[in-house]
């Protein structure tokens, strides 16, 4: 394909990307030195570097940055261990494996906002877990505490990323060799080994790629935020970066603080993305 | 992986899947039955494990059983397998018959609600999603519900039956859309919708609009990434997969700035441009992966025999990569009806559902529990037909190892 021809079928995609992702990302560094807020949109006035020091000193954004690290290294791996698990039983049967994998993809797929409602709500004080968990074992546990809200986070969390880790490992089961398998079997090995010695490293690359996937979505999470905090300050402890971001901005009024904000939350996604990059580039290196 | 032959470990496989099947689910199934409840049942102590409509109307029970079974039928059917003794290859499942069923069973309880004094088809248990979508007497309004329902049936039927059509599928799959769009546009000018029908409205609007530019310009990129061997092309390509990890603030808060400043605020072009910008990297790293399984000889003949560049792209190659396409316009429909902070941030009255349902999630009103349960549940079953009818499109999107938006 010639060059005249590529920037002819490019061309549209790569001015779009130019004008609403490059272009916004350099106003909101701009805009992070103005003071603005929703009275002021029109007249906004130059305050130097003074957004961004008041971010770095914000206790708020730190507390954020912290549980989204938090929630990032508890949730990611625990997605990608049940999301193995429950791969590797839907691999082993084959009856009713098409509803499991429907009734699987319906969090994945409903609106992350409806989803995160219902879901909060069969743990509210009408819901039905909360009244299972006294009937049948006596324990009476309200989940909307300052404590046991971290652990509805978590259970949200599991029940709402892990779909797509469960299809994506389940699909690269299907693609496992099976001669290696047969070998090892016949060499004596039994079900564990085969999975470390023979699975695993087939999935490697998967595991990879869904690390990156959900590390940058954990880092980003902010629908289900908003719904399990009931935008109640209460809560301030389960505060993500998204999510703070968004009260700096609407609750605050603070426009020019937020994107302040916003531009050092994209500084710390590069960082984190640094090792998976690392890894990545040295798989390339050493294929070849 | 071999599978396990013991009796106890494939029952304890099931049993550890049905109890994450009900975990998915449960909640879902708690909100249908929640919806349908009257406020001081749903906020009752003792909460109330059955469907209001189930008590309200036992015919109700007959018709739920009766898709039940219909639908068993149509799933042990459709997955029925050769019998290697006889060699007995299963029939085709025979869809006129479940579905002359269908219809005689929907007729029978029209004709069993019409007999009744009775305005409501459920008397009383549909009143939480009346108050969400209708500002008017629903008494009024029967005629029209028989027809959209007669409409429904016919349309799934045409649909059914386009599956096995060679030839004019896709046109006849365009046609049903564009009837469904055109009567969901023309609706309000004979019923008085509530406030919800509008967000409905613009989220159709916002939703179609976005898919139709979005695997348009996708299309055009992915094929010129997929066959351009430039260092422009790699470079684009990361360009695109770093601002897929930006946080979504960072955009959105200029654009509301700069949508401000240009009195765009609130209205569909800019929402629809900008989850078209926000979806692009995704949509033309997916498309560009789907480009690239075909093969280089195709659109080389297809130059040979006349076609330039452009040409020979839509005639030769669109068709092929068209269950590609079909995949990743399903990811793109699911982003732009999922997307909440950018609808929130942009918009004031134009909003779209997702916005809508979110006056409920402050919850410190229990009152608001069963319409907040209905509205989830009115969000979430457009969604569910339609992946219904894609399944295997939204799997083989996920099982490419495609990167998901």
């Amino acid at each position: 394909m010639s060059r005249k021809h590529f920037s002819f079928f490019v061309g549209p995609s790569v001015v779009i990307m130019l004008l609403l992702m490059v272009a916004p990302l350099l106003a909101a560094i701009w805009l992070g030195f103005q003071l603005i807020t929703f009275r002021n949109v029109t007249s906004p006035e130059w305050v130097g570097l003074e957004n961004y020091l008041f971010m770095l000193g914000d206790p708020g954004f730190w507390n954020a940055l912290r549980f989204t690290l938090i929630y990032i290294v508890v949730t990611v791996p625990l997605q990608m261990i049940i999301g193995l698990g429950v791969a590797l039983l839907l691999d082993q049967v084959s009856t009713f494996r098409g509803l499991y994998i429907a009734a699987t993809l319906l969090p994945f797929i409903v609106t992350p906002i409806v989803g995160t409602l219902v879901f909060r709500q069969t743990f509210d004080r009408y819901g039905i877990y909360p009244f299972i968990l006294e009937q049948v074992l006596g324990l009476d546990i309200n989940f909307f505490t300052t404590d046991n809200i971290t652990w509805l986070v978590i259970f949200h969390a599991i029940w709402y990323v892990t779909p797509f880790a469960i299809i994506t490992l389940f699909a690269g089961l299907q693609t496992v060799p099976q001669e290696p398998l047969e070998a090892a079997k016949v060499d004596g090995a039994g079900w564990l080994m085969r999975l470390r010695h023979v699975v695993l490293p087939h999935l490697r690359s998967l595991f990879l790629f869904i690390a990156l996937i959900s590390v940058m979505d954990a880092y980003r999470v902010f629908d289900s935020i908003f719904v399990l905090t009931k935008q109640n300050p209460i809560y301030s402890h389960i505060e993500t970066l998204m999510y703070y971001n968004y009260l700096v901005a609407v609750e605050f009024q603070r426009l020019g603080r937020a994107n302040a904000m916003s531009v050092l939350t994209v500084l710390g996604i590069f960082i984190i993305l640094i090792p998976f990059l690392v890894i990545s580039y040295r798989e390339q290196v050493e294929d070849r | 992986m071999q599978r396990t032959n013991s009796a106890w470990a494939r029952g304890a496989i099931h049993l550890v899947l049905i109890l994450w099947v009900i975990y998915s689910v449960g909640p879902f199934i708690w909100a249908i039955i929640g919806s349908t409840q009257r406020t001081r049942d749903a906020i009752a102590r003792e909460p109330r494990f059955v469907p209001q409509f189930i008590v309200d109307s036992p015919f109700a029970i007959v018709l739920l059983i009766a898709l039940l079974v219909l639908g068993a039928a149509f799933w042990i059917r459709r997955n029925a397998k050769v019998n290697e003794e006889t060699g007995v290859v299963p029939k085709p499942l025979a869809w006129r018959w479940p579905l002359l069923a269908i219809l005689v069973l929907a007729g029978v309880f029209l004709l069993a609600h019409a007999g009744i004094d009775d305005r409501n088809l459920f008397s009383g248990s549909m009143n939480n999603y009346q108050e969400l979508w209708l500002s008017e007497d629903p008494a009024g309004l029967v005629g029209i519900g028989f027809g959209l329902v007669a409409l429904l049936i016919i349309l799934i039927a045409v649909g059914v039956y386009a599956r096995n059509l060679e030839k004019w599928r896709t046109q006849v799959y365009f046609a049903i859309a564009a009837i469904v769009v055109g009567v969901i546009l023309w609706l309000p000018s004979i019923v008085q919708f509530a406030e919800f029908y509008d967000y409905f409205l613009n989220s159709v609007v916002v939703t179609v609009g976005t898919v139709l530019i979005s695997i348009s310009i996708g299309c055009l990129a992915g094929y010129g990434l997929a066959r351009y061997s430039g260092i422009a092309g790699v470079v684009i390509l990361f360009a695109a997969l770093a601002f897929r990890a930006l946080p979504r603030m960072a955009f959105i808060l200029p654009y509301y700035y700069f949508a401000q400043l240009s009195g765009l605020y609130d209205t569909f072009p800019l929402l629809i441009v900008t989850f078209v910008a926000i979806n692009q990297p995704f949509t033309i790293w997916m498309l560009r992966s789907f480009f690239m399984e075909i093969p280089h000889e195709l659109e080389e003949a297809a130059m040979i025999d006349g076609c330039n560049r452009l040409t020979g792209f839509v005639r030769v190659i669109v068709p092929i990569v068209w269950p590609g396409i079909i995949t990743t316009a399903l990811f793109t429909l699911l982003l732009a009806y999922n997307e909440f902070l950018l609808a929130r941030l942009l918009t004031a009255t134009n909003s779209t559902l997702p916005v809508g349902i979110s006056r409920y999630t402050s919850g410190e009103d229990a009152r608001l529990i069963p319409l907040s349960n209905a509205s989830a549940v009115s969000i979430t079953l457009p969604i569910v037909f339609i992946i219904i009818f894609f399944q295997r499109y939204l799997i083989k999107g996920l099982a490419g190892g495609a990167v998901k938006g």
